[in-house]
């Protein structure tokens, strides 16, 4: 996992307090967000689309292959807006929020330009945590949830970030099921946040 | 309407993807682009967030609901997981 995003953000939030920055520079911000939006989608489709390997994947699992990525989303969401509720987040946020699947970097972005800076906070800390998470307790969420059930929270970050630690954890026969959910759910996320966010 | 916009690049890529007729060369460079692109994006959040008042004076309610949050989704999918799917 890179800290660069991390070391960004947190710049980006000490030279908004410093004042520096005048506030007519970051009207502009939103338009930019949603055009830098279309091109990441456009980039994961050519990504994906490339990549062969992964094709004759998802043809060996058949419909297996979209069992975990789906039903991990839909968790994500039935837990992030009960939970969201619980605590007072707006069912929106928590939603959109929940189906970023621990791909923080983008579901920030996504959560700013769709809801403010308040929102954009909960999107980072909550799926960053979720990634730091399941780098760190992958043992215990397979003894508890089993191995689908780990490579399901692992979520967006199945592709990457966790694939090592899953295959710690579970053997090497769930990597290729591992790596399969996580691009899925990496290529659905930026359609999801969104419509999730104005669906809830 | 940003969604169709969205789903409709998506596609759009996975077919020039699929047609074989990218060059490598491209799609690294591109990789590339898009890495700075979401490194400049965040940058410009933590400047909205840095300038906006509500946030950073809230910030221990704000992390605590996220913390929350956060287990709550890894409960939600975890347990749906082992629900359907089986333990596997």
């Amino acid at each position: 996992m890179s800290i660069t995003p991390f070391i960004l953000l947190i710049t980006g939030v000490v030279i908004g307090i410093s004042g520096i920055v005048p506030g007519e520079l970051l009207d502009t911000t939103n338009s930019l967000i949603k055009g830098f939006v279309i091109l990441l989608c456009f980039v994961i489709g050519m990504d994906m689309g490339k990549d062969q390997k992964l094709w004759a994947n998802i043809r060996n699992m058949g419909h297996k292959a979209f069992l975990i990525p789906i039903v991990s989303v839909i968790g994500s969401l039935m837990g992030g807006i009960i939970t969201g509720i619980l605590v007072g987040l707006p069912p929106g946020v928590s939603a959109a929020a929940s189906v970023g699947s621990g791909y923080y970097s983008l579901t920030t972005i996504m959560l700013k330009q769709l809801a403010g800076p308040e929102a954009a906070t909960i999107a980072f800390i909550s799926n960053l945590l979720r990634e730091l998470l399941v780098m760190t307790a992958m043992p215990l969420f397979v003894a508890v949830f089993g191995k689908n059930g780990a490579i399901g929270i692992a979520g967006a970050t199945a592709m990457d970030t966790a694939l090592p630690f899953i295959i710690k954890s579970t053997g090497k026969q769930m990597a290729i099921a591992a790596f399969v959910s996580g691009v899925l759910i990496t290529v659905a996320m930026p359609v999801l946040v969104p419509l999730c966010y104005k669906l809830f | 309407m940003d969604i169709l916009i969205f789903i409709a690049f998506l596609l759009l890529g996975i077919t020039l993807g699929r047609s074989g007729k990218l060059p490598v060369t491209i799609t690294v460079y591109l990789d590339r682009i898009l890495m700075f692109v979401i490194y400049g994006l965040l940058l410009f959040v933590g400047l909205e967030v840095g300038t906006y008042r509500g946030v950073l004076s809230n910030i221990g309610i704000i992390g605590f609901k996220a913390v929350l949050l956060s287990m709550g989704t890894i409960a939600g999918s975890g347990t749906l997981c082992l629900l359907i799917l089986k333990k596997g």
